[in-house]
């Protein structure tokens, strides 16, 4: 396989700090009400304890997205590591993009009146660092991987929660939160 | 709801009912004992052109930057969008000529013919561009079916405007047959959305829930084929009523169709 760069979100260290998602907007100023990265909690019927479970999610850059696919102005690109970046020059606001993506990554600026997304911060891998949402989760709940080289029994690509979609193959991992200890006290 | 899917609603609704003239233009031909009279077939011509032209031009109000939009047929290999643009295009193209026949009083019932195939390849493409992958509940042939019906509906319903009343029967059958059509699919598909995934049943509850669903099926349906049953005729005001349903249900085709990523985090 080919170098597939991607996101591994490990829910069992995830605390639900935004961290992350504050990281991309340090990065990036994106105006007010577009978000690249989100933080979506675990619905109580999927998780149904006390405690909280979280999901740090951005665009996913799938093996076959589909917003690549549908972009009627080919603002869209995939780059030998796999990370699909956006050409906001090129973007002309249709909003197509943001129709297709079952994942919710393409976001619409109004300000612009153009489509933008995560980019997985390809200027600063291309300068040997790290994204700037990995670089800043402090429990290391935000990875990235290599899906070429990378193989974690413990991973799974669709947990609950995530909508399925095989055909499109988006490039993240996860690792399920635990369930919470329950800590009974002696009578 | 969402006012920036307003010029979708319009353009495809306005391309659907040009679509629909096509066909039942081109069905006339054979259809109708004698062919059809050419001077109202110009004039139907001369308003299915000035549909198109106000689909595409509403269409525009669709795109943060309209100027950009000659650069839409860059991605045909794998955009439906790009072939959309390109196969109504083509379609315009094919009206203008037929039309410039018209003017000079000639009809050409293979170029009506072709035109009509043509209609019928840009509704599929029209079809294909609003099926994403984000939205399960119509990602699959649902669109060219709501989209087909509403060709059929509004293009029988606005072509007897252009046909003589003593002609009109196989008209008033057609969009009977079609309305009856409607009538099941508007009222099955969202229980068969309540069968399916979490966001599939989130679809349906909040088309069943909208008063434009229940606009769409009492006043876009079910009136006019109680009206057409009791008066055996289209009445020249029905299309109008028609009109208010279609575009009752497709407001709610572009605004409550939920997309999976809506979600993200619950069950799917």
């Amino acid at each position: 396989m080919a170098k597939q760069l991607g996101f591994l979100v490990d829910a069992s260290l995830c605390i639900g700090c935004s961290t992350c998602a504050m990281a991309c907007k340090n990065q990036y100023h994106q105006e007010v009400g577009v978000v690249w990265r989100q933080l979506y909690p675990l619905s109580e019927e999927l998780y149904p304890h006390r405690e909280r479970a979280f999901y740090s999610l951005a665009c996913n850059h799938c093996e076959n997205p589909c917003c690549m696919e549908d972009c009627p102005v080919g603002a869209f690109s995939k780059r030998d590591d796999g990370i699909v970046v956006h050409d906001t020059d090129v973007c002309i606001g249709c909003g197509n993009c943001v129709r297709s993506c079952p994942f919710g990554a393409p976001r619409y600026n109004e300000q612009t009146r153009k489509a933008e997304k995560c980019s997985m911060c390809y200027q600063r891998i291309d300068e040997g660092l790290l994204p700037a949402c990995v670089q800043s989760c402090p429990t290391g709940a935000l990875q990235m991987i290599d899906l070429a080289t990378y193989d974690d029994p413990d991973a799974v690509q669709y947990p609950p929660g995530f909508p399925v979609r095989p055909e499109i193959n988006p490039s993240i991992r996860f690792k399920l939160p635990k369930q919470p200890k329950v800590v009974r006290r002696k009578i | 709801m969402g006012f920036e899917e307003l010029p979708l609603v319009f353009f495809t609704i306005f391309t659907q009912l040009a679509i629909g003239l096509v066909l039942v233009s081109a069905l006339q031909q054979w259809a109708v004992e004698g062919g059809p009279n050419i001077q109202k077939m110009r004039t139907k011509w001369i308003v299915v052109l000035a549909l198109l032209a106000l689909g595409v031009i509403t269409s525009s109000f669709h795109l943060g930057h309209p100027l950009g939009a000659v650069r839409m047929l860059t991605n045909l290999g794998t955009a439906w969008l790009s072939r959309e643009i390109l196969m109504v295009g083509v379609f315009g193209v094919l009206v203008m000529v037929t039309l410039y026949g018209l003017i000079k009083n000639r009809v050409n019932k293979w170029l009506v013919g072709g035109t009509a195939v043509m209609g019928i390849l840009a509704l599929i493409a029209n079809a294909f561009t609003y099926a994403p992958p984000s939205l399960p509940a119509i990602d699959n042939l649902l669109p060219l079916v709501f989209f087909g019906l509403t060709t059929m509906i509004l293009g029988t319903a606005v072509a007897t405007y252009f046909v003589p009343s003593d002609k009109q029967q196989w008209l008033t059958i057609l969009l009977a047959i079609s309305l009856s059509i409607a009538l099941v699919v508007y009222l099955a598909v969202p229980s068969i959305w309540l069968s399916g995934g979490k966001v599939m049943q989130m679809t349906a509850e909040g088309f069943l829930a909208s008063p434009l669903h229940w606009v769409h099926i009492i006043v876009g349906l079910l009136l006019p084929l109680g009206i057409l049953a009791w008066q055996k005729r289209i009445p020249t005001w029905l299309p109008v009523l028609l009109l208010i349903g279609e575009f009752a249900g497709r407001i709610i085709f572009f605004t409550l169709v939920v997309s999976s990523a809506a979600n993200l985090g619950g069950i799917y």
